[in-house]
């Protein structure tokens, strides 16, 4: 069959309409196909065909080049950020306890939380059957350290982002719709407490292309926590209807990093190579008769596959770091799979040109036995974090690397459970909660927002999620509302129907 | 066959030469039998009408060859010269075979039909080769040209002495206001500005700017009372000799001081001169974007460049360098060699660079191979900004090849071979703005000593971050006595959340306020700061 012209909306729709697709997931699939006429040269209309599978050159090295799918927009303006780094606090981490700073509440323990600043916010299931909601200081002391205003407070439990609070941007008033984990995690990476969508990662690798064909150009890492560990799914790092080049590649610790990376027993290199040439002719017949932009997406992951073998052990070898420089990001750092291994491994994806690193870091939800679980976890985290963040800004990356640190909801000023001098729990609390940011065109050293006494309402500059991720994006260069993709019908992107950028966030 | 394609290749180039034939012959006919409307034909030659379509139909042919040749890109006005002038060979044929066969009067409507689509087939084909808005262009030039303010790399610290340089001032300001009819397309007393070769060689009065002596090497200095470029724009307004010519934008008062500034430096092209204390660098420059210099000509040439710089692109990519334009539409390049820094040393440096050196914006080398050599490519790269060395073996003498590099803002030195030596090359830089320098060979006292000597620079070496706080909460004592609670939220002083361990009382009420100072305020006027009660 001669070669179509997926960019004739006719012939694309032709194609795409087989009887299967008209009785099935029809919505899908001609929407992804328009995308391909998203494209947006970058520097010539020669460049942007040389990545696009549509209309190849000859010569064109397979094997060398990025993506052969969509070209990626690229930013609207010239942006601060090159890179991101987020770091998600899986479980929603007590901000009373680590970044909200309440002094006022030590004189209120075992008060009861009054009516009128509950306001009728719901209650989850596990506090719904309590009697009293009694106020829980926290046993924490906090520390007051240097930024560019009158300093920032933080608890006992993170003297080392202390050390780099000059850096921060602490935002003490985000808050969120959902309630529980699944929701607010995948409104948080989203933009949507429905599933389905792609997230925060899979936008920027599409928007963002990548700038290192040799590894991938979003990575997620998993650190198991100590405390109460929620289920982490999978399509929290998921495309959604982007193409699926654009998910999470995950980066597994312990001896193979990436799951059937490595060519079996018997198969060179250059057996790989010939077999991935013949099937990729293959896939390229299927594209040029089907249009099917998930042709596309299969071999680039293959060639991915096969530029990963030569470059991931490189990547996870440790050897070359010096011994002041491991020493920094803590004792855990020779732990395949800690936080700070993993916070090791995100600088150097950084240096390699890696768009978005995530992190998550599991165990924060600490509904019971908070003062011992979260002493465990945030010593798992406070100096790995606080040396990331050294370790980039001495060698000139942070100006140009964003970094993220986030739960996805806050935790309660009440007491879930018995509350004692020495223990207590706490329940989830959308209403507020603490995210600071670094690097990467925010602001550093400030203090934004305020909540109330009691750590419960926000009464100053409310920052709500799809805000946070315009003004993110604002820093990566893109007009939210323009970075976009066609899906089911309408213009989707990260923001949703909302998002506005705040100037007071940005540097 | 190659000899075959070359020949093809030629006859397509001949296009603008044989289009005259036909146009020729067709209008001459036209206009004859015009003339003869009402007398019948007239005593024109059948076989003139049989030269005019031969030959339309061999331009035709040669105009499709050239098309296909060379990269022009398809627009409204290419498609519609060439369906008219494929239109004008059909009619040329048919007229000739109306004349041949029937040779009835009636054969002129389709002359006239004929020379009626060649007229804007003729035109859009000019149209191609000179440039939109051509054969207007002399009605436009009287208009008074709209100011667009042109960004001159302005040197934020005045305590530095501030250094122009010929490419960057004086060039923009010549294309502004002298090269319209001193440039390429109009050479007034043949003299060019648009190229320093040109300026030196001046016009047909002889030289524009006077050297003093005729000595080989050495510096020359500038007559600058007697050379024509500045005499002239010093004579009255009137005076005939005066440049611009009247009806032309002149130049300001801060553009003339500028242009002398630069004769007065004896007219250095490559090296950057420095300018006097107090002066004011021209901020209102309008650089023309659709000078006529970017058609015409010049098509073919700009063509090739972008056609060059595009190879460049696709060699880069292909090596798997990261380039992207530092914004979008801007042909500044962010160029990135991480994909590939085990594998990158100076031969590969300077050959993927070597097609666009004029682009290079940012430039990351960080933790590639290369050597102290390859500084001598990076410091001929005259738009770097921003260049990151970190963790290369480059040292002290590779660095002092970057001496005086105007541009240069952010340099990471970090974990390079870097000593103290290199504290005046660092100096040397103008717009240096940021400097890393963890883990060089410079020592902890050494860096204090070059904050010393570039206050304006921000130096990071990789320092310990402060650990201890600026203060520790006392210890905690957990309370819960309601009768202490203070009966407001917000201080009374400043509205701001209140702490509770800063309250007084007040009339039987504890009053709460947000810090130690607002207590003193509130004492010695409570009237005007009134309370808001909380009910508890």
């Amino acid at each position: 069959m001669e070669p179509q012209n997926p960019r004739d909306p006719l012939q694309e729709h032709d194609l795409l309409m087989t009887r299967r697709r008209f009785f099935g997931k029809a919505a899908t699939s001609i929407g992804a196909g328009f995308g391909a006429l998203a494209m947006n040269s970058l520097l010539g209309r020669e460049l942007s065909a040389l990545t696009t599978g549509a209309t190849r050159p000859s010569g064109l090295d397979l094997s060398a080049a990025p993506s052969l799918n969509l070209q990626s927009p690229g930013p609207h303006f010239k942006p601060k950020a090159k890179r991101v780094i987020y770091l998600h606090m899986e479980g929603a981490p007590s901000q009373l306890d680590l970044y909200d700073y309440k002094p006022g509440l030590r004189a209120r323990f075992n008060q009861d939380l009054p009516e009128s600043i509950r306001d009728g916010q719901r209650l989850t299931g596990m506090t719904s059957g309590q009697a009293r909601f009694p106020i829980a200081p926290s046993i924490f002391k906090f520390s007051r350290y240097r930024n560019q205003q009158d300093g920032l407070w933080l608890s006992e439990l993170l003297p080392h982002t202390g050390s780099v609070a000059n850096e921060l941007c602490m935002i003490n008033s985000m808050h969120t719709e959902a309630i529980n984990h699944e929701p607010a995690i995948t409104f948080f990476q989203t933009g949507n407490q429905q599933p389905g969508r792609p997230s925060f990662g899979s936008w920027m690798s599409y928007g963002l292309g990548s700038s290192n064909a040799n590894l991938p150009t979003f990575v997620v890492m998993i650190t198991q926590g100590i405390g109460n560990m929620q289920a982490l799914s999978a399509r929290f790092w998921g495309s959604g209807f982007l193409p699926s080049e654009h998910q999470g590649c995950k980066l597994r610790s312990g001896e193979d990093p990436v799951l059937f990376l490595r060519n079996p027993q018997g198969v060179s290199r250059k057996d790989r190579r010939r077999m991935l040439d013949l099937v990729g002719e293959l896939n390229e017949r299927e594209y040029q008769r089907s249009l099917d932009p998930e042709v596309q997406s299969r071999i680039a992951q293959y060639e991915m596959a096969y530029r990963m073998q030569m470059s991931v052990p490189e990547l996870t070898d440790f050897s070359d770091e010096s011994e002041s420089t491991l020493e920094m990001y803590g004792p855990e750092v020779r732990t395949p799979g800690s936080f700070a291994a993993n916070c090791l491994m995100a600088r150097r994806l950084a240096e390699r040109g890696v768009r978005f690193i995530q992190l998550y870091m599991r165990g924060w939800d600490q509904h019971g036995n908070l003062p011992s679980e979260l002493r465990a976890q945030a010593k798992a985290i406070d100096q790995p974090q606080a040396a990331l963040l050294k370790d980039l800004k001495r060698r000139g990356l942070l100006d140009e690397t964003l970094v993220l640190s986030a739960g996805e909801f806050g935790r309660t000023v009440y007491s879930q459970g018995a509350l004692t001098t020495e223990n207590y729990g706490r329940d989830h609390h959308p209403r507020c909660f603490s995210v600071w940011a670094a690097g990467g065109g925010m602001k550093p050293g400030i203090s934004y927002g305020e909540t109330d006494e009691f750590s419960y309402n926000i009464v100053k500059d409310p920052v709500d999620v799809h805000n946070l991720h315009a003004t993110l994006l604002h820093c990566l260069g893109f007009h939210h509302d323009r970075l976009g993709f066609r899906a089911q019908g309408r213009d989707m992107r990260l923001t949703d129907v909302a998002g506005e950028v705040n100037h007071d966030l940005l540097a | 066959m190659e000899i075959l394609t070359n020949l093809l290749e030629v006859f397509g180039r001949l296009h603008p030469l044989l289009l005259h034939l036909p146009i020729g012959i067709l209008l001459g006919v036209g206009i004859l039998e015009l003339v003869f409307w009402k007398r019948g034909m007239a005593p024109t030659s059948r076989w003139l009408l049989l030269i005019a379509a031969i030959s339309a139909v061999v331009v035709a042919g040669s105009g499709w060859i050239l098309h296909e040749e060379d990269g022009y890109a398809s627009s409204f006005v290419l498609r519609w010269h060439e369906r008219l002038g494929m239109a004008t060979a059909v009619g040329a044929s048919l007229c000739c075979l109306l004349r041949f066969f029937l040779n009835t009067k009636h054969y002129r409507i389709c002359l006239l039909l004929t020379v009626g689509v060649m007229l804007p087939a003729g035109h859009f084909g000019a149209e191609m080769t000179h440039g939109k808005g051509f054969l207007l262009e002399p009605f436009e030039q009287t208009n008074s040209p709209e100011y667009v303010p042109v960004v001159f790399p302005s040197i934020e610290n005045s305590s530095q002495p501030l250094l122009a340089s010929f490419g960057e001032h004086i060039a923009p300001l010549l294309q502004a206001r002298c090269t319209k009819c001193h440039g390429a397309r109009k050479s007034k007393g043949e003299l060019r500005l648009d190229s320093s070769e040109a300026i030196l060689l001046g016009g047909e009065n002889g030289a524009i700017i006077t050297f003093e002596g005729l000595g080989e090497g050495g510096e020359r200095s500038v007559l600058l009372e007697q050379s024509e470029m500045y005499r002239r724009l010093l004579l009255p307004l009137d005076h005939d000799d005066h440049m611009p010519p009247e009806s032309k934008t002149q130049l300001s008062a801060a553009e003339i001081d500028l242009l002398r500034m630069w004769l007065q430096a004896n007219a250095p092209f490559e090296e950057g001169f420095s300018l006097g204390a107090g002066i004011a660098l021209p901020e209102v420059i309008r650089v023309d974007k659709s000078t006529p210099e970017s058609h015409g000509e010049n098509a073919y040439e700009d063509q090739a460049d972008d056609a060059d710089f595009q190879l460049a692109l696709q060699k880069l990519h292909n090596h798997q360098v990261h380039v992207q334009p530092m914004e979008p539409g801007s042909k500044l390049l962010w160029v990135d060699f991480s994909a590939i820094a085990e594998t990158t040393d100076d031969p590969l440096v300077a050959d993927l660079l070597q097609g666009v050196k004029e682009h290079v914006h940012d430039l990351s080398l960080a933790r590639t191979q290369i050597t102290n050599d390859i500084v001598l490519v990076l410091a001929k790269l005259p738009n770097l900004s921003k260049l990151d060395l970190g963790q290369t073996a480059i040292a002290d003498a590779g660095l002092a090849s970057l001496r005086n590099h105007v541009k240069l803002k952010r340099l990471i030195l970090s974990q390079t071979l870097v000593t103290s030596e290199s504290y005046a090359i660092l100096e040397s830089l103008p717009a240096l703005t940021h400097l890393w320098l963890w883990d060089s060979a410079i020592s902890m006292e050494a860096v204090d000593e070059l904050r010393k000597l570039l206050p304006n620079v921000v130096i990071d070496a990789g320092e310990s971050f402060q650990t201890t706080p600026l203060e520790v909460e006392p210890d905690l004592v957990f309370t819960n006595e309601p009768v202490l609670m203070p009966i407001n939220r917000l201080c009374p002083v400043t509205g701001k959340p209140i702490d509770s361990r800063y309250s007084v009382v007040q009339e039987e009420h504890i009053v709460g306020f947000c810090c130690p100072n607002c207590p003193k305020k509130f004492w010695e006027d409570p009237a005007a700061y009134p309370i808001e009660e909380v009910e508890r």
